[in-house]
């Protein structure tokens, strides 16, 4: 038996259905930027139903690409060997300058009745899939709502910031990544003190905005979170600046991405809670509170000049 | 008459369905090609040559709905923004039926440069909406990597395929 063939009647219908995809696709992509809860729910419940098929699709492809990086890593075992060698006596160095520091500090700090940092709560998940895509850069971890995890918290790995939560569903959640074109992150640096923004560019470097113009950036200065605006806490190694061939000056980020196995995530730090418990709607902004003090700003919110020209 | 269209539509059904889940494979294949030193800048699009493929090699034409979900899908699984792959597979898609080349003569430079052009003016258009919806420009290097390896790559699974043909052939003889 033959299928028939569709009359042109149906095919004439096709078409206003093709138009009307198109339509629905640029809707989609509006209301998606929208970020409405409807969208992020249903994102976050099929990331959650595909992660497991994600993750088992995923893995022989990467179990391949292990096998080969150790091949090729073993040709320069030798360098390798007397490279860590060299780096394990540099470190205990290190070490014991590091914990007579961190007795100096205890003790400054008991002298200052300075307030405690809170002891963070992490939770570790592993990175289902590796940032890929042309237009965005986010990861998906197998740790969700279920662990605690919640939108806007901060992922961190042993290097430093990685990131912040967009999307949690119960049993996965989404991590956009610091080099992505959405993300902003307020930050310092280390040596001058001045606060400034980085913003990621959808490549391996990030941008620096909002710095001013008094500022000098060094080569190789390390950048490290500030905690202005709340979001993340202060003192995450972002990673190093770095100077281009046209001359400008980007941020290199320590982290290798495509490397991450295991992204942990702070989940008590919640002082964006604590402000919104107080929110009864739209107010004009207040001026700050004396107690409250940020990296390389006084309490009024001027920079600290004294401490860093000396 | 009845039993014909019906038989069309679960044999279209089918046909659909298997698309589906083979893009669905190939795409999860493709993200974790991100893996792999070679491609941590960008990953090249294998979802679009294989609907090029599909279109002009074995005549497989994916219907319009199958194409605008497997769009949805691959937004989800690199976080993009919800809608514009599936923009970018509709618009691959009419501009390969637009173009008619016929692709079992075995020209393969001719039909490189027409994947060539129906890749960079889809995937253009797609750029443009994702620079206007993040009212940002992004870094050009990722994309021109993409671009440049999806290009790469497609003569290198075309010829492929035609060297799977020709040896299956060569057994059955």
């Amino acid at each position: 038996m033959v299928p028939s063939k569709p009359s042109n009647k149906t095919l004439k219908s096709g078409k206003n259905f093709n138009f009307f995809l198109v339509i629905l696709c640029l809707l989609l992509v509006f209301l998606g930027k929208l970020d409405l809860i409807a969208i992020r729910n249903f994102k976050a419940f099929l990331s959650d139903f595909l992660a497991p098929i994600t993750y088992a699709l995923n893995k022989p492809v990467k179990e391949i690409a292990g096998v080969l990086e150790e091949v090729k890593s073993t040709g320069f075992l030798r360098d390798e060997n007397i490279r860590l060698k060299s780096e394990i006596r540099r470190f205990k160095v290190l070490n014991s300058k590091a914990a007579s520091n961190e007795l100096e500090l205890l003790e400054l700090r008991e002298l200052l009745k300075s307030i405690p940092k809170n002891k963070n709560k992490i939770v570790t998940g592993r990175a289902l899939t590796a940032p890929g895509g042309v237009f965005a850069n986010t990861v998906l971890i197998n740790a969700g709502r279920k662990d605690g995890i919640k939108i806007g918290d901060p992922a961190i790995s042993s290097l430093g910031l990685v990131g912040y939560v967009v999307n949690v569903s119960l049993n996965s959640s989404r991590i956009l990544l610091i080099i992505d074109i959405n993300s902003m992150i307020p930050v310092y640096l280390t040596e001058s003190n001045w606060p400034a923004v980085v913003q990621g560019q959808n490549g391996k470097l990030l941008k620096i905005r909002f710095l001013s113009s008094e500022a000098s950036l060094v080569e190789g200065e390390a950048i490290e979170t500030s905690g202005h605006g709340r979001r993340l806490p202060s003192g995450i190694n972002i990673g190093n600046v770095v100077k281009s061939f046209s001359g400008k000056y980007y941020v290199k980020p320590t982290i290798d991405f495509h490397r991450i196995t295991y992204i942990s995530i702070i989940t008590n730090f919640n002082i964006k809670e604590n402000i919104n418990r107080g929110f009864y709607g739209f107010a004009p902004l207040q001026k700050p509170k004396p107690d409250i003090g940020f990296k390389g700003l006084n309490s009024s919110g001027s920079r600290k000049s004294e401490d860093v020209l000396d | 008459m009845k039993s014909g269209n019906l038989f069309y539509n679960l044999s279209e059904f089918s046909k659909g369905m298997f698309f589906f889940i083979s893009i669905f494979f190939l795409m999860n294949i493709e993200i974790s090609l991100s893996f792999f030193p070679i491609f941590n800048t960008a990953t090249p699009s294998l979802v679009s040559v294989i609907i090029y493929l599909c279109i002009k090699k074995f005549n497989i034409v994916p219907s319009n709905l199958n194409l605008f979900f497997i769009g949805v899908l691959n937004d989800i699984f690199f976080g993009g923004n919800l809608g514009s792959s599936s923009i970018f597979f509709l618009l691959f898609k009419y501009l390969t039926e637009f173009v008619s080349i016929d692709i079992t003569n075995k020209n393969y430079e001719k039909d490189w440069l027409y994947f060539t052009l129906i890749f960079i003016s889809s995937f253009a258009l797609t750029f443009l909406i994702n620079m206007l919806i993040n009212l940002r420009v992004p870094d050009f290097s990722p994309i021109l990597y993409h671009v440049g390896i999806t290009l790469i790559i497609f003569p290198i699974i075309n010829i492929s395929i035609d060297l799977v043909y020709f040896l299956l052939k060569l057994f059955k003889n």
